[in-house]
């Protein structure tokens, strides 16, 4: 199978002029964690325009919505729908899947914040035994008893249950192919990734960015006021290092993340036919 | 001049509990229903017993033996307390079969509900026509009405609203699905991260200092204690972990927010939850001590009476700002209401 490598951009970023490869003709472009960040209509016909004029095809990401963003992002679906044959729509929220279904010219595909894979870099630590047990310690118990605190090592169904992720069971998968949705999205896990591929569908890995959790917005997460509006502070990323966790986090908006830049070597196996990457992420400085 | 009471109605309030004595305590402190987690031991000993079949950890927080399940429901029975199992994890297809086992087990021991978030686990118990009603959990993360629209379909009857929408965005939702049920937070959760949209892992943490260093997974009550964990390194919760940002407006927010240790609470906002179509309080906390779940729950009705005598919102607000200080030993602080204006 075929893997293409795609590049993820703001709305406020235009990609640059290149000649046209095969694999490079799609772009991602949008926020999958803030609404806010949902362009103006003439500004995405503008985008959209310009990408068809160089031969490209559009995947728009949105994010979960309230009712208020719900409604724009389904006006600006309907018109770039209209306007664009390829398009495609990452859906991160059931709301605007249910509400879009069936109603447009376009793909819709299940996102990552559909998929709520287990992403905490810390369960890459379960399975390292050694490591593990040199940790091994007397901590404080019932009825003033002390208790050796031991390592369990994790079943393989342990295991198995970290790398999966929820969307990738086959009633849910059935009910997304009743709403013509065949492409789902995943993070590329530090602790090892899992999909049993079907027929008929793909999967889309990010990468090296694992999205672990998101706020409402910023103001979730540290002092500074949403401006409503996103403007150029909105989404620079900032890195945490921690020495609870195996590798360094970072906040970019309203979300965490941490890096993985190990691309699995069995992506057909697990139905991988996509790589997507953001691209303001690529040049980070840690 | 208009002398109805400014809570016309009273929400029901819904508890956390982990053994039939909690849920004796909960209802005569004034609970309505009540909810419970589980672990049965073959889930706990292949999956472990952190974060698998709901988000809270270890056995503190759940039920782990089927004989404390049969017991508690049989109170449930005899007092007329509807019952919801948290069942409220995101599953996996190696999770799915023994999860949708414990709700078959959960219907037919008397249980009245489950409270969940997998869609797949959803539509496996709608095909088997179990006897039980769908709570769809808070982790869910439903934003719009589309969502809730979708979800209806699917058989959810009652809908747990995320802590961070808006009164007038609940109020929307609630007034378009006059069928479904509304619950809402209002004590104890506070995560910075929206419930449904946060991937950290919620472990046991045994670090001195921390709520789970207490009684919580021993293996064995003889001669010697041992006590097991996937994770030696794990110290905490992500949202907690964070707290030691580097990030300069991060430290800055968790100062002002975050080390007040003080519950997060809509004790002042019941009549605007009430108003928005919101017919259930939420506690949350199944790992708290049940003194401190009794006395939640407590809180909450001597709150929910203040707002249904009063005519007047300032005198009922200040009323339970004293009551707060009360309960928990602390002034309150705006920092920790809940369903605020995000921006």
């Amino acid at each position: 199978m075929a893997v293409d490598t795609v590049e993820w951009y703001d709305w406020s970023e235009l990609p640059p002029a290149r000649p046209l490869r095969h694999e490079n003709r799609r772009i991602y472009v949008g926020s999958e964690t803030c609404a806010r960040f949902l362009p103006g209509l003439e500004q995405a016909l503008d985008y959209c325009q310009a990408q068809i004029d160089m031969g490209r095809y559009l995947t728009v990401v949105t994010s979960w919505l309230s009712d208020e963003f719900l409604a724009k992002a389904i006006e600006l679906i309907e018109l770039l729908s209209e306007r664009h044959q390829q398009l495609e729509v990452v859906c991160n929220d059931w709301g605007l899947l249910h509400a879009a279904n069936g109603r447009f010219a376009c793909e819709l595909v299940a996102g990552r914040l559909l998929a709520v894979q287990r992403t905490d870099p810390r369960l890459a630590m379960f399975g390292r035994v050694a490591l593990q047990r040199t940790m091994e310690k007397d901590v404080p118990h019932v009825e003033g008893f002390t208790a050796r605190l031991k390592h369990c090592a994790p079943s393989s169904a342990l295991l198995a249950h970290l790398r999966q992720s929820p969307l990738d069971c086959p009633q849910t998968l059935n009910l997304l192919q009743t709403k013509h949705v065949h492409r789902f999205e995943v993070s590329n896990l530090l602790q090892g990734l899992e999909t049993s591929p079907r027929a008929g569908w793909r999967v889309t890995l990010h990468y090296p960015d694992v999205l672990i959790a998101v706020a409402r917005d910023c103001r979730s997460l540290s002092s500074r006021k949403c401006p409503g509006k996103p403007d150029s502070t909105c989404s620079t990323p900032v890195a945490h290092a921690y020495d609870d966790f195996p590798v360094s986090l970072y906040r970019d908006a309203n979300a965490w993340f941490y890096a993985n830049p190990n691309v699995p070597d069995n992506l057909s196996e697990m139905g991988i036919d996509r790589l997507v990457r953001k691209r303001k992420l690529s040049s980070r400085p840690w | 001049m208009n002398d109805k009471p400014i809570l016309r109605i009273r929400p029901k309030i819904v508890s956390p509990v982990c053994s039939s004595d909690e849920l004796r305590n909960a209802v005569e402190m004034g609970a309505n229903e009540v909810y419970c987690g589980m672990i049965p031991p073959l889930v706990g000993k292949r999956f472990g017993y952190d974060d698998i079949i709901s988000r809270r950890q270890g056995r503190l927080a759940n039920v782990t033996s089927m004989e404390t399940m049969k017991s508690m429901l049989l109170e449930s029975s005899r007092l007329h307390i509807p019952v919801a199992l948290a069942i409220n994890s995101h599953l996996s297809r190696s999770l799915l079969p023994h999860v949708v086992g414990l709700a078959e087990t959960w219907a037919r021991a008397g249980g009245s509900a489950v409270l969940l978030s997998d869609i797949a686990l959803l539509i496996a118990l709608k095909r088997k026509a179990l006897p039980l009603k769908y709570h769809l959990s808070i982790m869910a993360a439903v934003f719009n009405t589309a969502a809730i629209d979708f979800y209806a379909e699917l058989g959810v009857q009652r809908v747990v609203l995320p802590r961070e929408l808006l009164f007038p965005e609940i109020a929307r939702m609630t007034a378009s699905h006059p069928s479904i049920e509304f619950e809402a937070l209002v004590l104890h959760d506070r995560c910075p991260f929206i419930d449904g949209l946060c991937g950290f892992y919620h472990g046991t943490s045994f670090a001195p200092g921390t709520a789970t260093s207490e009684p919580c997974t021993s293996s064995s009550r003889t001669h010697e204690r041992r006590v097991y964990s996937n994770n030696l390194f794990y110290t905490g919760h992500g949202c907690s972990i964070l707290l030691n940002s580097t990030d300069a407006s991060h430290v800055q927010y968790c100062e002002e927010v975050e080390h007040k240790n003080l519950p997060a609470c809509a004790a002042c906002q019941l009549s605007q939850l009430a108003e928005a179509g919101v017919g259930f309080l939420k506690i949350a906390g199944r790992g708290l001590r049940a003194t401190d779940k009794a006395r939640s729950v407590s809180f909450v009705r001597t709150a929910v009476d203040q707002w249904h005598c009063t005519t007047d919102a300032a005198k009922a607000r200040s009323t339970i700002r004293r009551l707060y200080q009360e309960a928990f030993g602390q002034p309150c602080d705006d920092s920790k209401c809940y369903y605020q204006a995000g921006a």
